[in-house]
């Protein structure tokens, strides 16, 4: 806060009980304590993803543009964008989900 | 190792190996602090406070994974609590808010006494979001903007808040202004 402190300011500050004495709450909290949930690997889900993804294209179809579009790529040096562009699409959405799910 | 980074390193243990001890940590270190809160929230029904502090420790386990140290642990943690409070008091079962604040108030000089309870009386008597955002920016010592996030609104509306709650408590509580007894005397 960048105000100058006025006398309500004060006031305000001094609360009833600021501090709350333990007494046995940790205690109780820590008696309810579920077991830690088995958090999946860290890889698992992108890996699920690019698995997903492979499958999907192969399924659809649009595998074989992926692939013509590669090979643009690779061969002649030249950059298929309508080729990469389910790629990017669902990759764009992995990440998203990613960025999520941290 | 500043407070921030002894939080992270316990969240960080509790996260990885699913320490229990260093989740225990983080509840002695914070638990004052989120039962402060609640009974503020829940105008001194300390019973009420408990539960849901209670329940907002729970929830911070489970969910421990989406801290992401982008604001203090005490801060997510007075979030959770919040919006517990918020979920209980807007369910059907919801228990009803005392009228006027329960919290006691130790017995000191009867000036002193009488001043905590008026002040007290003026917080009850404002605007639900006036009382709110001076509650977690004076009481609860957050910023602005940490209330604003513990809150879910935006932090225009906390400073707006705070200046027409003061301005409404600064003439309630007129009596109490040692500046304007001076010039009476």
């Amino acid at each position: 806060m960048t105000e100058p402190e006025d006398w309500l300011d004060a006031l305000l500050r001094a609360g009833p009980a600021a501090v709350v004495a333990d007494e046995g709450f940790a205690d109780r909290v820590m008696a309810r304590l579920p077991a830690p949930a088995r958090l999946a690997p860290r890889w698992l889900l992108p890996a699920s993803l690019a698995l997903g993804t492979i499958s999907a294209l192969l399924v659809s179809g649009t595998g074989d543009n992926v692939v013509s579009a590669l090979q643009l790529l690779v061969i002649d040096h030249r950059l298929s964008l309508a080729g990469f562009l389910p790629v990017l699409l669902v990759w764009a959405g992995c990440a998203w989900a990613l960025s999520e799910s941290r | 190792m500043h407070e921030a980074g002894i939080d992270a390193a316990l969240v960080d243990r509790a996260l990885k190996g699913g320490d229990r001890n260093a989740f225990g940590q983080l509840v002695r270190r914070h638990q004052s602090v989120i039962r402060a809160q609640l009974r503020r929230l829940t105008r001194g029904d300390h019973a009420w406070a408990d539960d849901l502090a209670q329940e907002t420790f729970l929830k911070a386990w489970r969910n421990l994974h989406q801290f992401r140290g982008e604001a203090r642990f005490s801060t997510w943690l007075h979030r959770i609590a919040y919006s517990l409070f918020l979920q209980e008091t807007r369910s059907r079962k919801s228990r009803r808010l005392p009228e006027t604040h329960r919290d006691t108030i130790p017995a000191g000089d009867s000036g002193g006494h009488a001043l905590r309870l008026d002040v007290l009386a003026a917080l009850d008597r404002l605007a639900e979001g006036e009382r709110l955002s001076l509650l977690h920016c004076y009481h609860l010592d957050l910023s602005h903007d940490e209330a604003a996030f513990v809150l879910g609104i935006p932090v225009g509306t906390v400073k707006t808040h705070i200046a027409r709650g003061k301005v409404k408590m600064k003439e309630w509580l007129a009596a109490w202004n040692p500046t304007e007894e001076t010039d009476h005397d």
